[in-house]
This record gives structure tokens, C-alpha cells and sequence, in this order.
């Protein structure tokens, strides 16, 4: 799949000029792997950010390698990375091979400093995807705490 | 505003890491100071709020209701920031706040923001940013406290950072700044 064609399809960016999309594009670094491959590592440290452009990705947590979800084209994933270099909460591997590409988080800062157009559009990409999965966790809290004999 | 930017980029870490000292300033000036009571309800689960609270002082406390029943998931300490998530997607509180002691309070409420965000993107972005990272160490810290319900523990952990209220009060000496 095209680069240009396949990041126009996250929501967030589809409004970007073609100028602002192929600046995008070209900080890219595009990668085919195979089965298996681990593209994320729990407890790593996180520096880089990621588009899903072909292939399925399984997001694990703990030893046990526990299923959280699997995410499927044309994704973001590890996004959070911009605004917490803390360790990554869980690990991302290909279920099958796959296309992605990534961003480091230094060059995507450099990036949102020289260009209002793509800091906009990584800001909502970033509030989207945080304030969603805070959402998503407050209700698996209310269950397992209400679920709970008191 | 008396708080002392240095004071307040130590206390609000993560909230000032994407702001240099000119922005803290620029983001102090649209915070507005308040005491809050015992007794008050700074959010309410469920309901849409449109302010941003720093605790600059006091305690609270977090619970969530259903039922009739509550359950509280944490403390909240000077250092706190609360409801960033309703302040960042405009959706109503995931959760209520009520303070259990005196609270002085930094409050910033969405049309100060908006009128922030026309004059400066960069630094309503910065402080977006900055936000996000509150909430990042927030998702942290509640996917640890689901994992130990998991495992039988009780005991929730709080969903904010906690600090110790003297923390404020040895901030304030370090950086020689006036406790009002």
C-alpha cells in the first residue's frame, strides 16, 4: 500500500494538507516483519511511534503473555510514547508479517514544533487515544471493584 | 497569582515537562486561585465538568458510586492534577472528588484555555501535552491497581501520584517562595 494513501486513512490526519502528509511521510521509516516479531516490548522504554500499514499486531501484558487486543490496519499504536517516555505497558507482536511504519518521538517533537498543522493533529491523535483507553480502564475498575464482595 | 513558577514545575512535574519558564509563567497567569471546603464536591461521576483543578494544598478524596454503593480508589495530594480527562475530550467525570480538609486549589477552566489556545497553539499545546502525560502515569498506575484486584489484594492504590501534604510546605522553604 502507498505511505501517503494508507496514513490519510487515520481519522486524525485525513485533513492534513498533501504538503503536511508527504512531510510526515518522509520522516517515516517503513519496515516489513516477519511472524512473530516483537515491534514493542513491555517495560522498554518509549521513544518510538507506530502505523500498522498491512498485517495484525497482538498486544500482550505480563509473563504470561495475556491477549489485551489485536489491532489491525491503518492503526496508530504506541502513541503515548509522546507524552510519557515512561516504560511501555505492554508488549505488541506480529500475528503473521507485517508493515509498519515508525517514528522516533524526538523527530515527531521536532516535527510538532515546526509545524502547527501536524502538532494539532498529533495532539488529537495522542488525547484520542488517552482518554479513551482511561475510559475503557475506569469501567474495568468499576466492574472488578462493585464485583468484589465488600 | 503567588506561586512561584519553580515551585509550581516541582510540584506539577509532568503537567510543566513540555513548558519552559516563560510558558509556566504565561499558564499561571490564566490560573485562578481557590479554597475549597469540606463538605463541597469538586467533580461528580458522571457529570461534565469544565475546569482543570491543581491541588496546591489539602487533601481529597476519589470515589466511584453505583448502586448506592461507593468505593474510593484514591487519596489525592499538594501535586494533584484533576479531571484532565473531561478537560481533554469535553465528556463528562469518571469519577467524584470531594476534599476531606481545607484545599487551596489552581483552577483553569475551558474558556480560558480556548482563549489561551488563540493567542499561543504552542503553548495550549504544551500544556495538551503535558496533560496527556498526567493521564499516561494515571493509565499506569490504574492497570497495576486492576492487576492487584486481580490477585485478591483490597487495598486500591491511589490513582494519583500521592505526595505527602508537608511536601508543599518543604517546597515552599526550598524555593523560598510564601505560603498564603
Amino acid at each position: 500500500m502507498e505511505l501517503l494513501e494508507a496514513i490519510r486513512k487515520l481519522p486524525q490526519i485525513s485533513s492534513l494538507s498533501q504538503t503536511d502528509l508527504q512531510c510526515l511521510a518522509d520522516a517515516v521509516l517503513v519496515q516489513r516483519h516477519p511472524d512473530g516479531h516483537l515491534v514493542i516490548e513491555e517495560d522498554r522504554k518509549a521513544d518510538t511511534i507506530y502505523v500498522l500499514l498491512e498485517g495484525r499486531i497482538a498486544v500482550t501484558r505480563g509473563s504470561s503473555q495475556r491477549e489485551l487486543a489485536v489491532i489491525h490496519p491503518v492503526s496508530l499504536f504506541g502513541i503515548i510514547a509522546l507524552a510519557d517516555d515512561g516504560p511501555r505497558s505492554a508488549s505488541c507482536r506480529a500475528a503473521g508479517p507485517v508493515t509498519v511504519a515508525s517514528l522516533p518521538v524526538n523527530v515527531a517533537r521536532m516535527l510538532m514544533r515546526s509545524n502547527a498543522p501536524i502538532a494539532q493533529a498529533m495532539q488529537r491523535m495522542l488525547v484520542g487515544q488517552l482518554t479513551g483507553d482511561y475510559r475503557r480502564l475506569r469501567a474495568r475498575l468499576k466492574t472488578e471493584l462493585f464485583a468484589q464482595p465488600t | 497569582m503567588s506561586v512561584e513558577p519553580r515551585l509550581f514545575s516541582s510540584l506539577f512535574e509532568d503537567l510543566s515537562a513540555f513548558l519552559d519558564k516563560g510558558q509556566t509563567l504565561r499558564l499561571l497567569e490564566a490560573l485562578e486561585e481557590r479554597r475549597a471546603n469540606t463538605g463541597s464536591t469538586l467533580l461528580q461521576e458522571g457529570f461534565v465538568s469544565d475546569e482543570l483543578y491543581l491541588v496546591l494544598d489539602g487533601a481529597l478524596r476519589v470515589f466511584l458510586q453505583q448502586a448506592g454503593k461507593e468505593a474510593v480508589i484514591g487519596m489525592v495530594y499538594p501535586g494533584a492534577v484533576l479531571g484532565e480527562v473531561g478537560f481533554l475530550d469535553g465528556l463528562e467525570a469518571g469519577a467524584t472528588v470531594q476534599p476531606i480538609t481545607k484545599c487551596q486549589l489552581l483552577v483553569l477552566n475551558q474558556d480560558r484555555f480556548q482563549e489561551l489556545e488563540e493567542k499561543n497553539p504552542i503553548l495550549a499545546g504544551a500544556i495538551r501535552l503535558g496533560l496527556c502525560r498526567v493521564l499516561a502515569r494515571r493509565i499506569r498506575a490504574g492497570n497495576e491497581q486492576i492487576e492487584a484486584l486481580r490477585s485478591g489484594g483490597r487495598d486500591v492504590a491511589t490513582l494519583s501520584s500521592p505526595m505527602p501534604q508537608t511536601t508543599l510546605g518543604s517546597l515552599r522553604e526550598l524555593f523560598g517562595a510564601r505560603g498564603s
